[in-house]
């Protein structure tokens, strides 16, 4: 009964608030919507007695992750209001509903052929986090070690990408430097 | 639903909320104090005995300011960053254990409102989401000065968990627990059991993590007085203002109480005495807060970043690495 | 899932959100908000604002801090389960976490010989 009403509860705000995420034209309720549902969609992994997977997704996806939006919103002004350029709509509204309904198809159809037992299931006295450990380095080895490499490649890539001209600061030149440079980037650019 | 918990928990919050907004009214009465004494001051004197109707004057002031929503800002984010500030700091609290358990009236109480069992992770993650406060607060405020805050709070705050995460896992590999009771039963012993002792390297690093993820002074970039105003706060007023305030000195509280308990062996066996070392341990902590500022210049953003990312993770991993291998051999 | 556990911190969760909230109706106990707009300008130390928003543009290492601490925060929380288990995983598991760190470590000597953190 109170399992219920919590999940959905915790269902609803979770829906509402990543439906906030994406209506709203305004980038910084988007931004605290999508945090907000970040936060709610750790309840169901508390729910699941899975809290060491509560807590990681509170701390990386709420903690790191959105951190990480905000400081791409202040590159850009979060004030202004951006007009998308759409080509034609029904395309865009075709696409969108046929990648929701497989989205759907594919969540539902281990709920529908009722597929699901569970792998690890819970041993008694010891914690989630214990067991997670145990897991992960008896069986999941080589994936988890697999992880390591791709979040190294992740972050040389994310260096590489956005580390160019990292030396320019645009504070410390002069206006004609900037101008060159600018010049230099229309020239690259056309 | 069992009734009595629930209402021994409400009970609890209650108690945890009215004490620890009340010690954030004193701590700035202490701070004044304590920064006038070590400057050869008197601080605040004139309102009540040794000036200590002072708190209750500031209380006054700030609940019956006018109510100021400046041009330009996003006024619903503008009202919820001091909100997310206050109430991320209380809800840190939950998996502390503010004293041993004791019988009053015959009822077995445990001062701790939730032992879940991931406690120490459970706090780092509410003090991540803590970083909400000054980001939004900033963002919304459509002011400058509380943009660069707010680019200065979000990177300073990022860097140290790394520092702050790392520091707590040595401590963790010894205990094998996450929960601070547990952390707490493992100093048991007395002072030679105390983790401060075996991990010194590590009790370092998140006293100084500590420091930055309070927004203390050596790293008080994040609202420094003399280039950027009050930083996220400068667009605040009034109650608004206020609850960062509150925000900002429970914090402090909270993470004494987290460094007391996991490094200085917390309330130890449970008995009376132990309690009030727990309290002298925080007292303690919260005064170094306060001698800190009066005694240290701030750091530069370059200067910080340098630290956190060439000095301390390293030693951290080392530290970290070097445990293991005691552990295991 | 365990009531005694949850319990409490939902409703910690609702209290200490909804008293802030409280905290906004001080509004009504103080003088009226006189709402002018001489009043409401946005504090730039006394001068007159001259910029209408205050969108500023960002040295691009703030972003790099931000990739860099989301990479090394996952790689952290991975290493909680083994600490915990540090006794039961035994030299295995010590000998794989010291391959993950190295891993962890290569990416650091990246970061500083490509000068990602070097703030002047």
């Amino acid at each position: 009964m109170f399992e219920a009403i919590a999940f959905y509860t915790f269902s609803f705000l979770t829906i509402l608030m990543f439906s906030i995420t994406v209506m709203t034209s305004q980038a910084l309720y988007a931004l605290t919507a999508m945090a907000a549902g970040m936060i709610f969609i750790s309840a169901f992994f508390f729910m699941l007695s899975a809290d060491f997977l509560g807590a990681i997704q509170i701390i990386v996806y709420t903690g790191a992750v959105m951190a990480l939006y905000a400081f791409g919103m202040m590159f850009f002004d979060t004030t202004r209001e951006v007009k998308e350029k759409i080509q034609n709509k029904n395309i865009v509204f075709v696409l969108g509903t046929m990648v929701a309904l497989l989205v759907v198809a594919i969540f539902m159809a281990p709920v529908v052929s009722e597929n699901i037992h569970a792998l690890y299931p819970i041993q008694e006295g010891l914690g989630n986090t214990e067991q997670v450990g145990i897991v992960l380095f008896t069986k999941y080895l080589i994936p988890f070690e697999l992880a390591a490499i791709m979040l190294l490649s992740a972050m040389i890539s994310g260096i590489v990408l956005a580390g160019k001209k990292m030396d320019n600061s645009l504070t410390l030149m002069a206006d004609e430097e900037i101008e060159l440079m600018q010049e230099a980037n229309e020239k690259v650019n056309s | 639903m069992d009734t009595a918990l629930l209402v021994e928990t409400v009970i609890k919050i209650v108690v945890i909320l009215l004490v620890f907004s009340a010690l954030a009214g004193f701590g700035t009465y202490f701070e004044r104090k304590v920064l006038a004494f070590m400057q050869r001051r008197l601080g605040p004197m004139n309102v009540g005995p040794y000036g200590l109707l002072q708190i209750a004057a500031d209380g006054i002031k700030l609940f019956t300011k006018e109510d100021i929503i400046p041009a330009g800002v996003v006024p619903l984010i503008f009202k919820i960053a001091p909100v997310i500030t206050a109430a991320t700091a209380f809800m840190a609290a939950a998996a502390i254990p503010f004293l041993p358990s004791f019988t009053i009236f015959g009822y077995e109480v445990h001062p701790i409102v939730a032992d879940i069992n991931i406690g120490i992770l459970y706090v780092m993650g509410m003090m991540a989401v803590g970083l909400y406060g000054p980001l939004l607060g900033g963002l919304a405020s459509n002011n400058k000065y509380s943009l660069i805050s707010t680019a200065r709070a979000v990177a300073v705050f990022i860097s140290y968990e790394v520092v702050s995460g790392l520091a707590i896992l040595a401590p963790l590999m010894m205990v094998g627990s996450l929960s601070l009771l547990d952390i707490n039963d493992y100093q048991a012993g007395g002072i030679t059991h105390w983790i401060a002792f075996s991990q010194p390297v590590a009790f370092i690093l998140f006293w100084i993590a500590a420091f930055a993820e309070t927004g203390r002074t050596p790293f008080h970039l994040i609202a420094n007085d003399h280039e950027l105003i009050d930083g996220f706060g400068t667009e605040y007023s009034g109650m608004r203002w206020g609850l960062f305030f509150i925000g900002e000195y429970a914090n402090m509280f909270f993470i004494s109480f987290v460094m007391a308990i996991m490094f200085l062996g917390g309330y130890g066996d449970g008995s009376v005495a132990g309690a009030f070392a727990l309290l002298g341990k925080v007292a303690f902590f919260f005064f170094f807060f306060l001698w800190t500022r009066a005694a240290w210049p701030d750091v530069r953003p370059d200067q910080l970043m340098w630290l956190t990312w060439k000095v301390l993770m390293p030693l951290a991993v080392i530290n970290v690495v070097i445990t293991g291998f005691v552990l295991m051999f | 899932m365990n009531e005694q556990f949850y319990l409490p911190l939902v409703v910690i969760t609702i209290t200490t959100i909804a008293i802030p909230f409280l905290f906004h109706l001080s509004k009504y106990l103080g003088e009226k908000s006189m709402n002018t707009n001489n009043q409401n300008e946005v504090y730039e130390s006394g001068i007159q604002n001259t910029h209408k928003d205050s969108f500023e543009r960002f040295n691009v290492k703030y972003y790099l801090v931000a990739i860099i601490f989301v990479l090394f925060d996952v790689e952290i929380l991975f290493m909680f389960p083994w600490a915990l288990n540090l006794r039961e995983l035994g030299l295995f598991g010590l000998i794989e976490m010291f391959v993950f760190m190295g891993l962890l470590g290569a990416g650091l000597i990246y970061i500083y010989k490509k000068g990602a953190l070097k703030w002047t």
